[in-house]
């Protein structure tokens, strides 16, 4: 569920949140924290259904530990040996991020790029890595292009991606060289610095892994 | 050689139930006033449960009421300087530990983040993500909650 967070206060608090995890990122949190003006645009929560009142609101820390999750939510399956079962998942927030996302890089020359904040270009996972990968010195990037807006490839990039404490990507463009890069290729500072100038939508992980503040351009 | 086809020998069936023993224990599943019987049918029936579970891509399987989850974490640390396991390394800023940085294990991309000192509401725990991606809250009591 996506709330609109431009009422005076709440706004303030929510760019020092914002600002607050591009301090702690890499190399392109750091770039966007220099080239995205938190104070003009439109900021936005993406949260699970579930939040009420205030918990909007508070962003450094989670909220549905013991919450009645709605049994349609809730995913069936099966498993030998034993009766069909109700596991409770939530319908986690990424799905909805991912739609926004995969909104976003309708432009032919848009791109998406997601900091994997614990990956290095060496770590064995990322040679089964689904979704495309690109490494800037020690640091490991997954980048999206206009042909990965499916949701599913933007939902599977994210998953790949997502690191808590720390989890930032934004959307922006890139020149025809980088959106025909293969996986596993090398990205230079410049090209960061150009995205992180392009920017047109920003998020950051929040609410301890459950939401997402979301930063658009006007 | 050993064709496979042999019916096994008295020692090579003691060796296999104090394995398939130990390994039920050290993944948290009883073994208590089980038989000899019961261990290998219970160890075969977990492995079902995991190839299962792996088949149909979901990152955890159901044993008595309890949730397994899939990754290589059978048990949390109680100190967030701890690591949880061979192959697990620190990542992220500040020092070992601290609230930005998580321990990760790079072959299977899995996280555990020391979250013990979250504000009212909820108990301290580890957030881990598994490595499907899903992300669970597990407490130092060993239960575990989706997020």
């Amino acid at each position: 569920m996506i709330h609109n967070l431009d009422n005076g206060h709440i706004h303030c608090r929510a760019a020092d949140f914002i600002d607050s995890c591009l301090a702690e990122g890499k190399t392109l949190a750091s770039l966007a924290r220099e080239s995205v003006d938190l104070s003009t645009g439109t900021l936005t929560s993406v949260v699970p259904k579930e939040y009420v009142g205030n918990q909007v609101g508070e962003f450094d820390r989670g909220h549905l530990l013991g919450e009645e999750i709605d049994v349609k939510t809730s995913r069936q399956i099966s498993l030998v040996s034993s009766a069909p079962m109700s596991i409770r998942t939530r319908p986690g927030s990424d799905r909805e991020l991912a739609q926004i996302l995969s909104k976003r890089l309708e432009g032919d020359d848009s791109c998406c790029m997601l900091e994997n904040y614990l990956a290095s270009p060496g770590d064995p996972w990322l040679r089964r890595a689904k979704s495309r990968i690109v490494i800037y010195a020690s640091e490991v990037y997954h980048l999206l292009t206009h042909a990965d807006l499916d949701k599913d490839s933007v939902r599977q990039a994210i998953r790949e991606s997502e690191s808590i404490p720390i989890f930032i990507g934004g959307v922006g463009t890139v020149a025809e060289r980088l959106s025909c890069l293969t996986s596993g290729a090398s990205i230079s500072g410049d090209d960061l610095r150009t995205f992180a100038n392009s920017l047109s939508f920003l998020f950051v992980l929040a609410y301890d892994g459950e939401g997402y503040l979301c930063w658009q351009k006007e | 050689m050993f064709s496979g086809n042999e019916p096994l020998t008295d020692a090579q069936l003691e060796d296999q139930l104090h394995n398939d023993a130990k390994w039920l224990q050290a993944n948290g599943i009883s073994t208590e006033g089980l038989s000899e019987r019961d261990i290998l049918n219970k160890y075969n029936e977990i492995q079902l449960k995991i190839l299962n579970a792996k088949l149909s891509n979901t990152s955890y399987f159901e044993d008595a009421g309890k949730i397994f989850l899939m990754g290589s974490v059978s048990q949390v640390p109680d100190r967030a300087t701890d690591s949880p396991g061979e192959g697990w390394e620190w990542r992220g800023k500040g020092p070992v530990g601290g609230k930005e940085g998580s321990w990760y294990n790079p072959s299977a991309e899995e996280s555990l983040h020391p979250d013990l000192n979250h504000p009212d509401g909820i108990q301290p725990h580890w957030d881990y993500t598994d490595p499907s991606g899903d992300k669970w809250r597990i407490f130092l009591d060993g239960t575990i909650e989706p997020k």
